[in-house]
């Protein structure tokens, strides 16, 4: 008979809980390399043995006694809601820290299991663990796992099951479980023992919790059970009890009861440690470490191979590219098989390659600066990324230019694939739903329909599907990597200054993919105050539905190159930097006037746990991608596929009006919004239209754009060439470039503001609502009528 | 010879055993459950690029954390 039942996963930040639920369940939630990824409790399913087993997992958590909201959502999950087994995920690599919240599960007496997790890595750094020993000590049992690889999984399922059948925990009908208890020393355990005493004579705990613990929690001040004290008969001589012990030991010891009972757990650790984890101390150079990772067949090819592509395409790209142009014409390659093979697939490799040789060369440099004595050993391969990363000197440049070269990437690759996929769509459907049309004598509304409306204002958004893309590969893999939270670390004298904190840094760079998932990560902020900030700001980090706007106006207006500090860039990608950096300014700017306005008072502190490097799994990286990638596809197909048909219908009715002129029912709507925008530069009606519809979702201000100034001309294939055509004739430079700041800044999409409603209450979403556009009318004004007065046009 | 010192006064590469964590509340807790414990001893690793916060190394983990938190907890060098 299957029963159901509910197994917890918990452990600190970053110790592999998401990957073994996602082992467990086959789920596919998120992971990365950074403590506190999971803010959320998920569940999933799974089965062993005839049992289905109900899988929480939980966002990680130093300690029973929480200390941000997400710790909070686990801390109460295993305390309040009882799950049947409570599999504690510990980093085998960091024992001693990780044993401090199964020590306090123990104490609490949870049904439980240990997963020592990341066997693999306290293997490799020569980490001996007798975990038969532990397991006596603590009389628990413990399963070392190794979730990337799934090694230990069915063993632990198995423990599982065993202590379901079996339980380990605390009963109160059978007293004390062979567990362990840690001795706080004679002084404390004789006023624990009196007060666990004086707690059952005098109120009526719930049955699931074990007296002893309720009174070490109250004596060590935890608010969470002073409150579920307070709310029973006869809590106030209890508490003052507590009280009164609390200043009772703290005159014998010279010190709080937090204090002690964190000493004596840290002592019982350590003294287990001790004895069953043997640590084989072994310096690597960097060197080593490069040679085993390059002894690895697959690692040492592809840098080789990588490495002497990037030379020839550093020396000799245009000759590789010309040739390969050269050769796919003398075999009549078709345009599209051309874009594909070279544009995309060489173009492509050659731009990533292009970096290897850099990377070869600085790792000679490092290694041999090491080898000369210059700088000496480090134990693992992340201090040695460390002295780099977050070097005094280079550290700051370094982050830069990595964020430099990650947007460039992302450019590089994509816009060939967009080619690709824009001459797909306007070629391919558009010309077989054309065919498809005709060919059954359609009458001109539906033809209309089908290509100024569907064709016209999906495609024009899945054109730029490929930059998101590459926009969340970039960023799945700086989540994976580890490097997150150093970026929070060298930024976070910067964020604390302008009032933020270095926490606030990651939310801020995952708002370059989306925003929604950006607001969800804030809850790793301890103060609400940071929090709140950091959610206000963060739409103005420029989300990947903001991308295909500029890409749009970039194409049409800004062609060309220009120099900046001497190097050539093209003026589209400058068009689109300055409005990224105009975004982070401005957030930067708001977030000093609200840190010096609503948000007075000083800023929480920083302590945060830096993450070792870790290699990105391809699988990891690519289902993040795929995921929120996918998301974008599936939007355009319906949501933004069901607005564009919306606008359409406008622009056609009422019976009997010119498709898409001022007289049609969404031109009326147009003509009453369009005088807000005319002092902006962009009084148009029809980009009025666009801009209240990117409420609902800001790649609707590129469809709605494909429906509306794609009109009349139903003959020519609808492509990205139309649209550019048309916005010439409306826009000027400027104006564009001002329409272009409004888009960026204006209201956030409503998924974002209702996100922020759910995170914070619908007050600070409807403030985010109007502020945020307020914001964006005047720095549209000031480009504009600024631009104007400077002579631009 | 022994003294104390608070831990924003180490320099890079100097180590020390924690004697006391000053101050109470919600950080004085948060950095006992990290495990800065009275006898603990812990390495100052580096300083960030701008001169704050400082990554420390204790108990075998990377812990970041800005000197005015630093300067609660007195070392032994
Ligand atoms: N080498 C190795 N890496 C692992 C193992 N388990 C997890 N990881 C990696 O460790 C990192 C953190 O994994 P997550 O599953 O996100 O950790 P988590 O405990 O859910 O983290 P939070 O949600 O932040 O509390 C990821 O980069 C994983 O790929 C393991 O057994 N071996
Ligand atoms: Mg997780």
């Amino acid at each position: 008979m299957a029963e159901k039942t509910t197994i917890a996963l918990i452990g600190n930040p970053n110790s592999g809980k998401t990957t073994i639920f996602n082992a467990l369940t086959g789920s596919r939630q998120h992971v990365g390399n950074w403590p506190g990824k999971t803010v959320e409790k998920k569940e999933g399913k799974s089965t062993h043995k005839g049992y289905e087993l109900e899988v929480v997992d939980l966002p990680g958590t130093y300690s029973l006694t929480a200390y941000s909201i997400e710790e909070l959502i686990s801390r109460n999950y295993v305390v309040n809601e009882k799950p049947d087994v409570v599999v504690d995920i510990l980093d085998s690599t960091n024992l001693e820290r990780n044993l401090y919240l199964a020590i306090q599960l123990i104490e609490m007496g949870a049904n439980m299991v240990l997963a020592f997790n990341m066997s693999d890595l306290a293997d490799s750094e020569g980490l001996e663990i007798n975990t038969d020993l532990i397991s006596r000590y603590l009389n628990v049992p413990i399963i070392k796992t190794s979730a990337r690889d799934g090694s230990g999984l069915d063993e632990l399922k198995d423990a599982v099951i065993d202590v379901l059948e079996s339980g380990n925990g605390y009963e109160r009908d059978e007293g004390r479980s062979g567990r362990p208890t840690i001795n706080y020393g004679k002084e404390v355990e004789e006023h624990l023992e009196e007060f666990t005493e004086y707690i059952t004579g005098n109120i009526e705990i719930p049955e699931k919790y074990n007296p002893r613990w309720v009174a070490i929690k109250l004596l060590e001040g935890d608010e969470e059970i002073i409150k579920l004290v307070k709310e029973l008969d006869n809590s106030r001589i209890v508490l003052k009890e507590s009280r009164r012990l609390q200043n009772h030991l703290k005159a014998i010891f010279g010190e709080d009861v937090e204090t002690i009972v964190a000493d004596a757990r840290y002592g019982f650790i350590h003294g287990i440690v001790m004895e069953s984890v043997e640590r084989k101390r072994r310096e690597k150079s960097f060197s080593d470490h490069v040679r085993k990772a390059v002894s690895k067949p697959f690692w040492g090819i592809s840098l080789a191979v990588g490495s002497i592509l990037g030379l020839a395409f550093l020396f000799a790209g245009g000759l590789i590219m010309e040739s390969a142009y050269g050769f796919l014409e003398s075999v009549n390659s078709p345009e599209w098989l051309t874009l594909i093979l070279a544009d995309t697939i060489l173009a492509g490799l050659g731009a990533i390659t292009v970096y290897l040789p850099f990377m070869v060369l600085f790792f000679i440099i490092y290694a041999a600066l090491e080898g000369g004595g210059v700088i000496g050993g480090a134990d693992s391969l992340s201090d040695h990324i460390d002295r780099v990363a977050m070097n005094r000197v280079i550290g700051i440049p370094l982050f830069l230019l990595l964020m430099l070269i990650a947007f460039n990437l992302t450019f590089e690759v994509a816009a060939p694939l967009s080619d690709v996929v824009d001459w797909f769509i306007s070629d391919v459907v558009g010309g077989f739903v054309e065919g498809l049309l005709f060919s059954v004598n359609a009458p001109g509304w539906l033809l209309s329909l089908a290509l100024d409306g569907a064709v016209a204002g999906v495609g024009s958004v899945l054109v730029f599907v490929p930059f998101i893309f590459m926009m969340f590969l970039v960023i799945a893999i700086l989540e994976d990597s580890g490097y997150m939270a150093r970026a929070a670390f060298v930024m976070d004298r910067f964020m604390h200054k302008i009032g933020l904190h270095g926490k606030s840094f990651i939310p801020l760079i995952l708002g370059f993919g989306c925003n929604v998932p950006a607001i969800m990560a804030t809850r790793v902020l301890e103060s609400r105050k940071d929090r709140i900030l950091t959610i206000l700001i963060n739409p103005f980090m420029s989300c990947g539905a903001r991308l295909p706007v500029y890409l749009l106006f970039a194409a049409a207006f800004f062609t060309g190159s220009i120099s900046v500090f001497g190097f050539t860039v093209s003026t589209e990608t400058a068009v689109i930097y300055s409005l990224y950096l105009l975004g982070m300014g401005v957030a930067i700017v708001i977030g000093f006037i609200f840190k010096n306005t609503l948000f007075k008072g000083l800023s929480s502190p920083f302590v945060m746990e830096l993450p070792p490097y870790r290699m990105p799994t391809l699988r990891g990286v690519l289902t993040h991608t795929w995921e929120r990638g996918w998301l974008f596809i599936r939007k355009a197909g319906t949501l933004i596929f069901a607005v564009v048909i919306f606008i359409w219908f406008l622009a056609a009715l009422p019976p009997g009006v010119e498709y898409g002129s001022e007289g049609s029912y969404i031109g009326d709507v147009g003509k009453f919004i369009s005088p807000v925008f005319a002092p902006l530069g962009f009084g148009d009606w029809r980009s009025s239209v666009s801009l209240f519809f990117g409420f609902v979702a800001k790649e609707v201000v590129v469809g709605s754009m494909g429906v509306l100034y794609g009109s009349g001309d139903v003959e020519t294939p609808s492509g990205e060439a139309t649209l550019v055509g048309a916005l010439q004739g409306t826009f000027t430079p400027l104006s564009a470039y001002a329409f272009l700041v409004f888009v960026l800044l204006y209201v956030p999409c409503m998924v974002v503001v209702a996100t922020i409603k759910r995170e914070i209450g619908w007050r600070w979403a409807l403030f985010t609502v109007v502020y945020t556009t307020v914001v964006a009318w005047v720095a549209a004004f000031i480009v504009y009528q600024g631009g104007l007065l400077l002579g631009f046009s | 010879m022994v003294t104390v010192k608070s831990l924003d006064e180490l320099k890079p590469k100097q180590k020390g055993i924690i004697v006391k964590i000053k101050g109470s509340g919600a950080t004085h807790r948060r950095l006992l459950d990290m495990g800065l414990v009275k006898g603990s001893s812990i390495d100052v690793e580096r300083v960030a690029p701008l001169g704050d916060p400082i990554d420390v190394r204790i108990k075998g983990y990377h812990l970041s954390l800005r000197k005015e938190e630093a300067s609660n907890i007195l070392v032994e060098v």
